[in-house]
């Protein structure tokens, strides 16, 4: 079943068209990669989708439980609130706050207290702040990192950091998931471990991955489809094994004529 | 129609101070961001210098003018120095606080020196009514107004046409690129707060000379007009400073002529309110996106 | 459960602190260590907790900086003013209060709704906009404000423990929302506004909401000032009278309640040392302001709170309670 699909997809800024009638199709549990060359449009493509920015042209439907949403028009929470999380290419964490309140914030939407609740600290609020602590050392214990709950975010080491990120999207429960190059900056050790990770919520979560990743041994091991933009376009969709091979794809990595 | 003209001629009379005034709040928070709340303070001085200045040694109007505009430059430099300057890479707020610590500190100080009265600022200049019709204009007025524009074609040209106006324009629109440049941005702003502290100063002289009476307190109320000017103009933007200074004038004393001059400042406010929700960046502000 | 015992802990520990203060205080006003001269100090003290307190809810938990505090309070001050000479009673100070808020909150959501949607300095330049407003129509409604005179006579129904009783629930309520998933959501949008909105959270909202509770705090403040000294004008509500509140919260520390309510009772009684150096008093308070904000820009107490479970903690109540959480912000 189609989770997101996109038609036609234009964003212009001023002159400058950044992402050009772009179309494409994630399915409910998929595991899609997005390549591309620097300055593709990659991010702009996600910052569409997350309504960060409003399109120029084109729809963007979502489709979680048989009721489809058109989130073009819609802004950034009322999207995560359908059921779309991200992660920053520039991590984006809550630098001041620990590693477990940056996860609970995630989880905000879906389970906080309401106002008076916590005005007052009802036995509601004790309830949903129980509830939401443990679900989120849950969490953190799939990553690895429960025993840094209380760390600061801005103490943690780059690769917590980016994993993280990953971690607070999950608290939001999200059918689909963007992963904006989860990988920059790590070691090949570092990165293996991620790979393996982003398998794993892949198996055990129901949801669906859209991953932007500039190392291909991670994008090719991992993908079950995907898409390749260069410019703005769209200039390939198939299976890594398809991709590797494509004359244009090599052409626009390589450079030439 | 000829009330309307004579009260545009005043208004533009005190717009022209306020315009003086903006473009100091408009170039300090153009390259530091700091809502520089000290700026009215600093025009105060500028008007106590003046009238030290005229009443110590009794030069005319234009040896005054420039020694004032350098003495509260270099006393703007000074306060950047001393209380800006230490807290550049601290948040915002406390320099925001630092600014009305200084601006307490300039008037408070002021009045412990020169004590709370108000006093009367000397008559340097042959003051004459000139009439065209019933429209009626005093030599004070075009001096103001000739002195002002003067000033602002004279910071146009430093900003626009030297090294230390392209310095100052890359430093505000990114200062680590600029440092990175080869750009010595402690110069730079030190050079920005003497620019907008002479420009003060200049206002402080003329409006001691239009409306004869100085105090400590007089830089508040024309410090939060001319910092609204600054906000209406867009802030930041120093054509839309002078533009700011001007219309804020205007209308105060439109408002004056033919309605109520206790409502005058509400009505200042209001507009204040309706330029944020209508065009937040000010007349001639620039928009500005963040990168995700 | 070892987590809902800690929280539960917490919150009655809070309320027995504040009784064991109440008597303290009564103690001291019984022996006349509190006589009638510094009963007024200390009315100010609690007067400026409520407004520092709600101020850094705004400033220094949702991140927006306000600088029209005093104006919500003018609203406080002159509804219970106008409204407790027609109606002298316990009842007519409570509807005066419950006016003041409802127009305040109005007040707070129609300056709040266009402009906390933009980033940058607006919302700042609105509020200082706005509390001006306000003064501006209390002096040209003579009728209802008696003008740039004020009002006095005020009935005097208010008494320090009121003060220290609406005070007292101030902290509990605004330290209670803070530290918990509203709260945090706030702090979040002051982190990172689109990193928040990413995990579904409504940014605008937040902000206002923080407005406005604010706002109605401010109302309370300007309440016990109308009816404990008797007197109002609307000299007493410039834009220097926010900015006094501003610099308690950020002399005591921005996002920190606990810095607030510290540097509201260190500043009283500073200011009541300061009245004996008469002309040179604002210039030493100017001189400390600019000095402290070099040297500890970040307030007396940073966004450090005090914590009553690190006095109760044992080493089972792991893993992830907030108050743990606040002791490893500390750290």
């Amino acid at each position: 079943m189609t989770l997101l699909k996109v038609d036609n997809l234009t964003k212009n800024f001023g002159g400058l068209t950044a992402i050009s009638h772009v179309d494409l199709e994630v399915k409910n549990n998929e595991l899609v990669g997005l390549i591309g060359p620097n300055g593709a449009g990659k991010t702009t493509l996600f910052n569409l989708l997350t309504g960060v920015y409003a399109p120029s042209e084109g729809s963007i439907t979502f489709n979680p439980n048989k009721e489809i949403h058109e989130l073009g028009g819609k802004n950034t929470s009322q999207i995560g609130q359908l059921g779309i999380a991200r992660t920053f290419q520039n991590i984006r964490l809550f630098k001041e706050l620990s590693v477990l309140e940056n996860v609970r914030i995630g989880m905000h939407s879906e389970l906080g207290a309401n106002l008076l609740q916590s005005f007052f600290r009802t036995k509601e609020y004790y309830r949903t702040e129980v509830e939401m602590t443990e679900k989120a050392m849950e969490l953190l214990k799939i990553f690895n990192m429960e025993d840094k709950a209380k760390t600061k975010a801005s103490n943690l080491p780059y690769g917590d950091q980016r994993k993280l990120e990953i971690v607070r999207a999950l608290g939001t429960n999200p059918k689909l998931l963007f992963l904006d190059e989860p990988a920059a900056g790590m070691n090949a050790r570092e990165s293996h471990e991620l790979t393996e990770l982003i398998q794993q919520i892949h198996n055990e979560f129901d949801l669906a991955i859209v991953l932007i990743e500039h190392d291909m041994k991670v994008i090719m091991n991992i993908s079950e489809r995907i898409y390749v933009l260069e410019y703005g376009k769209k200039i390939a969709e198939g299976k890594p094994q398809d991709i590797q091979r494509n004359q244009h794809v090599i052409q626009a990595y390589l450079g030439g004529e | 129609m000829d009330t309307f003209i004579q009260q545009l001629i005043n208004g533009l009379s005190l717009g022209s101070v306020y315009a003086l005034v903006a473009l100091g709040y408009t170039m300090v928070y153009g390259i530091i961001k700091l809502l520089n709340f000290a700026h009215g303070d600093v025009y105060m001085v500028g008007a106590f210098i003046g009238y030290y200045i005229i009443a110590n040694f009794n030069l005319g109007f234009v040896p005054t003018l420039v020694l004032t505009m350098l003495i509260t430059g270099l006393i703007g430099v000074f306060i950047y120095q001393i209380a800006y300057r230490p807290l550049r890479n601290s948040t915002r707020i406390a320099s925001l606080i630092t600014a009305i610590g200084m601006s307490y500190l300039l008037q408070n100080g002021m009045i412990y020196i020169a004590g709370p009265q108000t006093r009367s600022f000397p008559q340097i200049i042959d003051n004459q009514m000139y009439s065209l019709g019933s429209i009626r204009i005093s030599t004070m007025q075009i001096l103001m107004l000739m002195t002002t524009i003067f000033l602002m074609i004279a910071l146009q040209l430093i900003v626009q046409q030297t090294k230390f106006g392209k310095a100052m324009r890359a430093v505000s629109n990114d200062p680590e690129a600029a440092q990175l440049m080869g750009i010595n941005s402690n110069q730079v702003i030190s050079f920005t707060f003497f620019l907008g502290s002479m420009l003060a100063g200049a206002g402080g002289v003329l409006v001691g000379m239009y409306y004869n009476t100085i105090t400590p307190t007089m830089g508040a109320g024309p410090g939060l007009k001319a910092f609204i000017a600054a906000v209406v103009g867009g802030i930041g933007s120093i054509p839309g400073a002078m533009l700011g200074g001007y219309l804020i004038g205007m209308i105060e004393v439109v408002i004056s002529a033919f309605g109520n001059s206790m409502i005058r400042d509400a009505v200042v406010y209001l507009i204040l309110i309706i330029i944020l929700l209508v065009r937040p960046n000010g007349i001639l502000g620039k928009h500005e996106t963040e990168k995700v | 459960m070892i987590l809902m015992k800690i929280f539960n802990r917490t919150n009655i520990s809070w309320i027995v602190l504040f009784i064991l203060t109440y008597f303290v205080l009564e103690g001291l006003t019984w022996a006349g260590i509190i006589d009638p001269f510094y009963e007024i100090t200390v009315v100010n003290i609690f007067i400026n907790i409520i407004l520092a307190v709600g101020l850094n809810l705004i400033v220094g938990f949702s991140g927006q900086l306000a600088l029209g505090h005093a104006g919500f309070m003018a609203i406080g001050a002159y509804a219970t003013g106008i409204l407790l000479v027609k109606m002298p009673s316990g009842a007519g100070l409570i509807v005066s209060m419950l006016v003041g808020m409802l127009v305040a909150g109005i007040l707070a959501l129609i300056i709040g709704i266009p402009t906390l949607r933009l980033k940058g300095d607006y919302f700042a330049i609105a509020t200082l906009g706005a509390s001006e407003i306000i003064r501006i129509a209390i002096l040209n409604l003579p009728d209802l404000t008696n003008g740039a005179v004020g009002i006095s006579g005020i009935p005097l129904m208010v008494d320090w423990r009121f003060a220290y009783f609406i005070a007292a629930l101030t902290i509990l309520v605004v330290s209670n929302y803070i530290r918990s998933s509203p709260g945090r959501a706030t702090i979040a949008v002051r982190e990172d506004e689109i990193a928040a909105e990413s995990l579904s959270i409504q940014t605008t909202y937040y902000k206002n909401l923080a407005f406005l509770i604010g706002a109605v705090t401010a109302v309370l403040a300007g309440s016990i000032h109308a009816s404990y000294f008797g007197v109002i004008n609307p000299g007493q509500f410039t834009f220097n009278k926010s900015i006094d509140i501003l610099i308690i919260v950020v002399f005591g520390g921005i996002g920190s309640v606990t810095g607030s309510v510290v540097a509201a009772v260190v500043l009283g009684i500073i200011n009541v040392y300061l009245q004996q150096f008469g002309a040179l008093r604002m210039i030493i308070y100017a001189l400390v302001l600019i000095f402290i904000m070099i040297f500890r820009p970040s307030g007396l107490m940073g966004n450090v709170e005090f914590s009553l479970s690190k006095l109760f903690k044992r080493p089972q109540d792991v893993p992830g309670s907030i108050e743990n959480m606040e002791q490893e912000k500390g750290a």
